[in-house]
C-alpha cells in the first residue's frame, strides 16, 4: 500500500516535472529521503528483543512549485508499518502532514498553511524541522514579513504547531521586529536591534485555579559587528507559567515560576584565527505550546547546549542536554530550576611555510565549556527561592584540543583529546553526578593519486563513575567514483556483561543528488541530540537501508 | 475549532491543486527572495549573488559536519586556481543554528578559508532548494543551477571542477 502511495506520488513528480521544465510552466522541485530498517529477532549481547513489526520504515517526500511569485508545495511522510524504533508514536500511520501557499516579492512574503521560522535565536519562538529526531513543529496558520527598507524587517506569525497527524491544541501568535541602525552598506559596521512578542493561548476547563490560559514572552537583543569584533546580546523574559513534575503532570503544589533568558556572545577575528565566547543564564525558560506535552513534543522555543558540538562516535556518548525548565527527583523534591556557564573557543590556523605550520600547514581549536546549575533555596517548589547569576551543582564540563597537521598533499591527519565532567544523575535521571570521561582520538586520511580515498581513526574513552571504558574504530574507503565503504566498531570492553561491541559495516552510492545507504550493524542505546534536543534511541540490531534524492 | 481548522485545510489544498493546474509561462524560483545573513551579520538577498556571469559554487554544511569540513578544506586548498582559471566564486552557506553558528566565523579563520560565510539558521534556504542532508553542493551560472550534488567524498573536488569547466562551456 505505502509503495504504491510512493509511487504514485513519484511518478506524478517526474510528469509534471518534464512538463515545467519542457514548457516553462514554472518550476517543480522536491526530494524524497526514507529511513528503512529490518530489526533483528533479538540480539541478547545488547538485550534487544524485535517487536513483532520488524521491519519499519520513515518515509518523506516534499514537492514545491514555483511560478512567478507565488509557490505551493506539500510534505508527506509515511511510516510503515511503524516508525523506526525510539520515534515518538505520534509519527504512525501516514498522509499529507505540511501543506503551503506562499507569495513574496522582496518586500513582501505571505505564507498561509505549514511554514517554518525563527525569532532571533529562537530564545522565544522557532519552528522547525529535523527528521533524525523526530521534530516537526511546523506552525499550521499565516506568516507575513515586511522589509519596507533595508533596514527594517517585520515578521508577524499565528497558528497551532504540527504534532505528528495532528496539530497543538494551543494557538500561538507573535511579532518580532529588527531594525539595521548603520545605513552605510559599504561600511563593515553594522547595529541591529531586534525586539520579539509570543503570546501561546492554552485553554483549560479543569479544576486547579493556578493554570494560566496565556503565557507571554517578550524578548530583546542587539548584535554589533565591526568587521573583526562581533558582539551580541538577548533578554527574553516568561510571565508566570506552572511547573511540571517528573511525571509529566502539573506539580501538586499551586506555585507558578516566571523564566528568563539572558545571553551574550563575543567573536574575535584575527588574521589566521578566531576566539568565539558565549555566556547564558536559563532560569525555567523552557516551554512548550501545550503544558503536558511529553519528551520534544510540541517545543516552542529553542533552547540549545551552547558546548562543543564534537564529531566522533566516542565523544558523542555523553551529551549534553541543556537544563532550560524546573526538573525534579521522584516525589517532587526539586532538583534543577535552570543553568548558568560558557564556553569559549579559539581556533588557530598556522600557515604553510611557517615555524609552526611547517610545509603543508597545521590548525589548532581549543575549547572549554561549563554549565552549572542555577542556585534554589529549598527542594520544596511551594517554598523555594530562584537566585539568578548563582550556581550550585556542576551540570557539565568539557575541555577539548585537536591539532590538525597535513603532512604533504596525500596524508592528513587529527588528533583530539576531551575531557568531560558529566552530571548523568541530573541528564539522564540516573547514575553518578560526577562521571569523568576522558577520550583521545587520532584521524588520518590518505588521498591516492586516482581520487581514491582512504580514511581511519582510532579513538579510546577512559570512563570514571560510569559504565567503563570504550575504545573504537571507523575505516572508510572511498573509491573516488560514486562508492564508498565503511566499517565501524565501537568496542565496550568494560561492560558489566563482559564487553560489547557496537559494530556496523556498509557501504554508500551517491551520484549527483542521489545518495543510498546499505548498512548492518548494532546500535547502541543512548541519545541522539541535535543541538540541545535529543531522541532516545533503544539499543537495536539489523538492516538499515537509507535512500535521498532531489530534484 | 477543530472543524474551523479541517476546512482551512481543505480550502488551501484545493487552491493549491488549483494553482498548480494552471500553468502559464516564465517560470521563478522559490529561493529568490530569501535573505541570509553575512559573517558581519549584514542581510544579503540569496538572488543577488547567483545572478553572476561567473560560476558559484554554493556549499551547504556546518561546524559539526566533518565531511563537509573536509570538502571545503579541500576545495579551499585548490579556490586561488579556480579563481584565476574561470573566475568562480564560493559561497559556504552553514545550516548551523543558534547553537554552533558563532563558531563558524571564527572555525573558517581558524582553518585559513577564503571563503564568503552564508548563515541560514533555520534553514529556509536549505529547503527552498530542497536539500535533504549535508553536504550538499550547488553550481549555480548565470542565475541557473546548473549542476549540484550530495555528499562528499575526499578526491571528489577534482571531479567537480571538470565537470564546472564542461558545463560552462556548454551552458548558454
Amino acid at each position: 500500500m505505502l509503495y504504491k502511495y510512493m509511487c504514485f506520488i513519484l511518478l506524478i513528480c517526474f510528469s509534471c516535472i518534464s512538463n515545467a521544465q519542457n514548457k516553462k510552466l514554472g518550476k517543480l522541485t522536491g526530494f524524497y529521503e526514507s529511513f528503512l530498517q529490518n530489526y533483528n529477532k533479538k540480539d541478547e549481547k545488547i538485550g534487544f528483543v524485535a517487536p513483532d513489526d520488524r521491519l519499519r520504515s520513515n518515509h518523506y517526500l516534499k514537492i514545491d512549485y514555483t511560478y512567478k511569485n507565488i509557490s505551493v508545495g506539500l510534505q508527506t511522510e509515511a511510516y510503515e508499518k511503524n516508525a523506526l524504533l525510539g520515534y515518538p508514536e505520534i509519527f504512525k500511520g501516514n498522509g499529507i502532514t505540511n501543506y503551503y501557499v506562499g507569495y513574496s516579492t522582496k518586500k513582501l512574503a505571505v505564507t498561509l498553511g505549514n511554514f517554518y521560522e525563527q525569532f532571533g535565536n529562537g530564545a522565544i519562538f522557532r519552528s522547525w524541522e529535523d527528521r533524525q529526531i523526530g521534530i516537526n513543529n511546523a506552525l499550521f496558520g499565516g506568516k507575513i514579513v515586511l522589509k519596507p527598507t533595508n533596514y527594517l524587517a517585520i515578521k508577524a506569525i499565528a497558528g497551532k504547531k504540527r504534532n505528528g497527524f495532528t496539530y497543538s491544541d494551543a494557538f500561538t501568535y507573535g511579532a518580532d521586529v529588527e531594525v539595521n541602525l548603520l545605513k552605510d552598506t559599504n561600511n563593515q559596521k553594522s547595529l541591529q536591534l531586534g525586539l520579539s512578542f509570543l503570546n501561546n493561548r492554552e485553554s483549560y476547563d479543569g479544576s486547579l485555579s493556578n493554570i494560566p490560559t496565556n503565557v507571554q514572552f517578550l524578548s530583546t537583543r542587539v548584535n554589533y559587528s565591526s568587521g573583526n569584533v562581533i558582539l551580541g546580546a538577548e533578554v527574553a523574559l516568561k510571565t508566570n507559567d506552572v511547573v511540571i513534575n517528573d511525571l509529566g503532570n502539573v506539580t501538586s503544589n499551586t506555585k507558578n515560576f516566571s523564566g528568563n533568558l539572558i545571553q551574550l556572545n563575543g567573536n574575535f577575528i584575527g588574521e589566521s584565527s578566531g576566539i568565539n565566547m558565549v555566556l547564558r543564564q536559563v532560569n525555567n525558560f523552557g516551554a512548550k505550546t501545550n503544558r503536558l506535552a511529553p519528551l520534544n513534543q510540541l517545543l516552542l522555543n529553542y533552547i540549545p547546549a551552547l558546548t562543543k558540538q564534537h564529531h566522533y562516535s566516542l565523544t558523542n556518548i555523553y551529551v549534553y542536554n541543556p537544563q532550560a525548565r524546573f526538573s525534579f527527583f521522584p516525589g517532587e523534591i526539586l532538583n534543577s530550576v535552570g543553568e548558568i556557564g560558557g564556553k569559549i573557543e579559539w581556533y588557530k590556523n598556522f600557515a604553510k611555510k611557517t615555524k609552526w605550520g611547517g610545509k603543508y600547514g597545521m590548525q589548532l581549536n581549543v575549547s572549554f565549556a561549563q554549565y552549572n546549575g542555577l542556585e534554589f533555596s529549598t527542594p520544596d517548589v511551594g517554598t523555594t527561592k530562584v537566585s539568578n547569576f548563582k550556581s550550585n551543582q556542576i551540570n557539565f564540563r568539557d575541555f577539548h584540543v585537536e591539532i590538525k597537521k597535513n603532512w604533504n598533499k596525500q596524508f592528513k591527519t587529527s588528533f583530539s583529546y576531551i575531557n568531560l565532567l558529566y552530571n548523568q544523575q541530573l541528564i539522564e535521571g540516573f547514575g553518578s553526578t560526577a562521571l569523568t570521561a576522558n577520550t583521545v582520538v587520532a584521524d588520518g586520511t590518505y588521498k591516492f593519486k586516482k581520487g581514491q580515498s582512504l580514511k581511519m581513526d582510532v579513538q579510546h574513552m577512559w570512563v570514571k563513575n560510569g559504565k567503563g571504558n570504550w575504545a573504537a574504530t571507523t575505516i572508510e574507503y572511498a573509491t573516488g567514483n560514486m562508492l564508498s565503504f565503511f566499517f565501524s566498531d565501537l568496542y565496550h570492553y568494560q561492560n558489566a556483561s563482559g564487553g560489547v561491541h557496537y559494530y556496523n559495516g556498509g557501504l554508500a552510492f551517491t551520484k549527483n543528488t542521489i545518495r543510498v545507504m546499505a548498512s548492518y550493524g548494532r546500535q547502541r542505546e543512548g541519545l541522539i541530540c541535535v543541538g540541545g534536543v535529543c531522541r532516545l534511541v533503544p539499543a537495536s540490531s539489523g538492516f538499515n537501508l537509507t535512500t535521498s534524492f532531489s530534484f | 475549532m477543530k472543524l474551523f481548522y479541517i476546512n482551512v485545510k481543505r480550502r488551501l489544498l484545493i487552491l493549491i491543486v488549483l494553482i498548480t493546474s494552471n500553468f502559464s509561462i516564465n517560470a521563478q524560483n522559490n529561493y529568490s527572495s530569501i535573505v541570509l545573513k553575512n559573517a558581519t551579520n549584514k542581510s544579503v538577498v540569496f538572488d543577488s549573488i547567483v545572478q553572476s556571469t561567473k560560476p558559484i559554487i554554493v556549499s551547504f554544511w556546518a561546524t559539526w559536519c566533518s565531511p563537509c569540513i573536509n570538502e571545503l578544506d579541500n576545495i579551499n586548498d585548490e579556490l586561488e586556481d579556480w579563481k584565476k582559471e574561470i573566475g568562480l566564486q564560493l559561497y559556504a552557506v552553514t545550516i548551523d543554528d543558534s547553537r554552533s553558528q558563532a563558531s563558524a566565523i571564527g572555525l573558517a579563520k581558524g582553518k585559513g578559508w577564503n571563503i564568503d560565510i552564508l548563515f541560514d539558521p533555520n534553514q529556509d534556504l536549505k529547503r527552498a532548494l530542497n536539500v535533504a542532508n549535508i553536504p550538499h553542493l550547488f553550481v549555480f551560472y548565470k542565475g541557473k543551477i546548473i549542476y549540484q550534488h550530495t555528499g562528499y567524498t575526499t578526491g571528489a573536488e577534482k571531479k567537480l571542477y571538470a565537470q564546472i569547466k564542461k558545463l560552462i562551456n556548454t551552458t548558454p
